[in-house]
């Protein structure tokens, strides 16, 4: 999520079964980002949360020998022309509150700031595929 | 007249490079356990390996040992799955089951403040997984999804086929199950496969990272109590050293997927480490003769590579590449003269040395870049039955290769009459360019 | 771990952090041009050029950059993102002047060939049938989902490109490119790992010094108007057999605190099995095997 700068989006994607409808997917996300729209937050999935990014800003950083450093400190100077902002993303996550999650939830992850794409296979299962051949 | 090129400057001569001090012991179930402290980035591997996995499924049991590697994090006897994956991330990591060819790792990357902690669950995981028969059928309702896509993706075609040909009547030759097989697995087949293979003596435990706290004394208070069982059977395979061609039919593919390769010596050989070297100057480096060759001068292809793949006490060597279809003909005529050029004529000493250098530096990058490239290492020589010292005399090794080794072993090991070529393509576009090689 | 920040008088931004741990060193370059802001005739120029980056400068032929890298106990590689193009080699620590003098080198000026760019025009093309055309779910969903979510041409197009428009290039373009973007005022340079910033210092200035900066285009607008509507699309896929579903939300500015926010729900909902539409759309109701998900 770093080493952007211009518009970004936050995505996910998942494959299923013919037999699951999009519609059924959707309607289970809905409710689930529903529950962080309409109630607040618990503070201990928050502290769960600030663990887990924790952890991955220290294999961020010394990723590849050092390059993941070296690819933020870089980003940072061309976007913000100030490479130590590397030293200050835990204390920028540790500032969120069950409040601001609730109100950037209620505005970015409302369904008309949502695009949906959904994949129709055109290929036959394998199982209905002619004997493969060799010579 | 152009200007004189200036030459790279070449700088000092280099460190010196000790590889980080590893601590075995054994617990007395028989568990043996490897810790190496590294670093100071606050997080800390830790992986049970066990030597469990296809090798020990039968004929129609194919993917019993991803099923049983995926059952096994749906809880223990005294934590829900639910529970196992919060405690984990409140940990800074995850339990990670993967199962292989010859071993399912059971473990994760951890904060170094909890390690003893995520030593626990681990073991509890490991040693007292609930496998539960409620959530089977989603579960293998994934496989059969997963064996689909994989089914519809030219490279695991061509994957599958390629080891299939090189070990025909062996777990290693079978890499997609029949669904109607795959369906038909029970829980009990399930538990029956983890009670048989995994057990303390097939397990070694290895810890890499920052270290915190006394983790000898936490692997032996969590896991010192697991059974002992017994080691894993061998089961050897026998790969085919016969040439054969191999299609398969991809109507309207954009492009031909390719595999080349056949048996090599074992990494306990002696001739391994030249093979190595062989490998990377003929097709496993960027600047190798097959990738300047079919890539960089004929651009028929992106990403060719050759590598050194193994098993149990095997090696096999394998180019691939992905061209466009149109030179499917054509990149195999270049990849068997460059094959060919290698078996009768040595390379120069000069690029002899710049692959050798080139081998060297990576060595050092496998055991400095994370705690699981340590690990890595550490496992492949474990495994293999190597000593330790192959990685303390690797870089001489290297470095004592001459060009007529090189010779040597191409002409004696990359035999083209042996050699299993796996192409996925569209048919009727690549039958007449391909038509050679039916015939040798 | 201290950082060390400065900038040459050309511009070049400097940023410099030691660490002895391990004996190797990270020397990065960064421009300050990435897929976004290509000519509209010739989607997936940005990444094609980061290919000719590798083709040859003054002082090193076709390949010559990445033998020297190897040939010195390395490895490297590039690439072309939303917001900058990157080239990186990991070295043994001795090798930083090295390192140093070939970036330098290619900052200065490409010495390329028409054969060069046919070259690595088929390279590439081979590069997006690898990918995207050979394989189902190709640029599923990070190719694909930009161009449906977004609206703006700079963040909606083909970034890996047409292949009409790889095949479309020529050497003039590669130069103009070079000469507009590819100057020390629009890149930053980074080294991590075992060197001394005084010496480091010393060689960047012998190295970058003399070269010149160019005059830089005005930035284009890459707003993105706000969204009102939830939008559905949905795209065949002749090489999958199985039904795939993405949804993304567009992400609130950069470094304000609801981007902070985002990103502790990016882990909340979908990192780890602990996470909320991994215990919903995978366990409880098995939907599918697992739910990937990123901020990009």
């Amino acid at each position: 999520m770093f080493n952007y700068d211009g518009p970004m989006l936050w995505t996910a994607s998942l494959f299923h079964d013919a037999t699951v409808e999009p519609a059924q997917i959707l309607s289970a996300i809905d409710d689930v980002i529903e529950s962080l729209r309409c109630k607040p937050v618990d503070q201990s999935l928050i502290d769960r949360s600030i663990t887990k990014m924790r952890s991955s800003l220290y294999d961020t950083l010394t990723q590849f020998g050092g390059f993941g450093r070296a690819d933020l400190m870089a980003c940072y100077a061309l976007f913000d022309d100030d490479p130590s902002r590397i030293d200050s993303l835990e204390s920028e996550f540790r500032k969120v509150t069950p409040e601001l999650v609730g109100r950037t939830a209620r505005e970015y992850l409302r369904n008309t700031n949502r695009t949906v794409l959904l994949i129709e296979p055109g290929a036959a299962l394998p199982e209905t595929l002619p004997e493969e051949e060799s010579v | 007249m152009s200007p004189l090129k200036e030459t790279p400057p070449q700088g000092p001569p280099p460190k010196p490079f000790h590889l980080p001090a590893a601590a075995d012991f054994s617990l007395p179930n028989g568990m043996r356990v490897t810790i190496v402290p590294y670093g100071i980035v606050p997080k800390v591997a830790v992986r049970a390996v066990v030597a469990a996995g296809a090798i020990d499924e039968s004929a129609g049991q194919v993917w019993l040992s991803r099923l049983t590697a995926a059952l096994m994090k749906e809880g223990t006897r005294t934590r829900p799955a639910e529970q196992v994956a919060r405690e984990a991330a409140e940990m800074g990591g995850q339990i990670e089951i993967d199962s292989g060819s010859d071993h399912t790792s059971v473990g994760g990357v951890a904060l170094s403040d909890f390690g003893r902690q995520f030593v626990a669950l681990l073991a509890d995981v490991l040693t007292t997984p609930l496998l539960p028969a409620d959530e089977l059928p989603r579960l293998q309702a994934d496989l059969i999804r997963e064996l689909s896509i994989e089914k519809s993706q030219p490279e695991a075609l061509a994957q599958e086929r390629f080891v299939g040909t090189l070990f025909p009547d062996h777990p290693y030759g079978r890499a997609f199950p029949a669904e109607i097989d795959l369906q038909g697995y029970t829980t009990e087949d399930v538990r029956a496969f983890y009670r048989k293979n995994f057990n303390a003596a097939r397990t070694h435990l290895y810890i890499a990272g920052k270290i915190e706290g006394d983790l000898r004394r936490a692997v032996e208070d969590a896991l010192g109590g697991w059974a002992k069982g017994s080691p894993a059977p061998d089961l050897p395979a026998h790969p085919a050293e016969t040439r054969s061609l191999q299609i398969i039919d991809r109507p309207g593919a954009e492009q031909s997927n390719l595999l080349i390769g056949l048996p090599v010596a074992a990494p306990s050989s002696p001739d391994y480490i030249k093979l190595e070297v062989m490998d990377s100057l003929l097709g496993g480096s960027f600047a190798s003769r097959i990738t300047s060759n079919i890539r960089e001068q004929k651009g028929y292809t992106y990403s060719p590579v050759s590598q050194i793949g193994t098993r149990r006490h095997l090696a096999y060597w394998v180019q691939s590449a992905d061209v466009t279809t149109a030179v499917t003909g054509p990149s195999l005529d270049e990849i068997f003269y460059e094959i060919d050029r290698l078996r009768n004529e040595p390379p120069s000493a000069e690029e002899l040395q710049g692959i050798q250098n080139y081998l060297s530096g990576i060595f050092v990058l496998r055991n400095t870049i994370s705690p699981d490239a340590i690990i890595g290492q550490l496992h492949f020589v474990d495994a293999q039955g190597l000593d330790r010292s192959y990685l303390s005399t690797y870089v001489r090794k290297v470095m004592d290769v001459t060009p007529t080794d090189i010779q040597s072993i191409a002409e004696t090991y990359l035999v083209p009459s042996k050699m299993t070529i796996v192409v996925v393509g569209d048919k009727a576009q690549i039958d007449d360019q391909i038509a050679p090689y039916e015939t040798q | 771990m201290p950082i060390t920040y400065y900038k040459l008088p050309n511009g070049l931004r400097v940023i410099l952090s030691p660490d002895s741990t391990a004996p190797t060193v990270v020397t990065a370059v960064y421009y300050r041009i990435g897929f976004r802001v290509e000519p509209k005739d010739r989607t997936g120029f940005a990444h094609l050029f980061e290919h000719m980056m590798f083709q040859g400068s003054q002082n090193l032929g076709k390949m010559e950059f990445i033998r020297l890298v190897q040939q010195n106990g390395g490895v490297l590689n590039g690439s072309t993102r939303f917001d900058f193009t990157n080239y990186f080699e990991l070295l043994p620590s001795n090798k930083l002047e090295t390192a140093l003098w070939a970036e330098a080198d290619r900052m200065r000026g490409l010495a390329i060939t028409d054969e060069n760019l046919k070259n690595q025009q088929d390279v590439v093309s081979n590069e997006v049938k690898t990918a995207i055309l050979n394989q189902p779910y190709g640029g599923f969903p990070w190719l694909w989902m930009p161009q449906y979510a977004n609206s703006n041409w700079y963040n909606s197009h083909n970034f890996y490109g047409e292949l009409k428009d790889i095949e479309a290039a020529t050497l003039a373009d590669v130069q103009a490119f070079f000469k507009t973007y590819y100057s020390p005022n629009n890149a930053a340079l980074a080294i991590v790992g075992d060197f001394d910033p005084g010496e480091a210092t010393a060689m960047i200035a012998k190295y970058f010094a003399a070269i010149a900066p160019a005059d830089l285009p005005p930035p284009p607008d890459l707003s993105e108007p706000r969204q009102e509507e939830e939008k559905t699309a949905t795209r065949p896929d002749p090489l999958a057999n199985r039904p795939a579903l993405a949804f993304s939300y567009h992400m609130p500015p950069r470094n304000s605190p609801e981007y902070f926010a985002m990103g502790l729900l990016d882990q909340m909902l979908v990192q780890g099995d602990d996470s909320l539409l991994y215990r919903e759309l995978v366990t409880r109701r098995g939907f599918a095997g697992e739910v990937a998900g990123a901020i990009n």
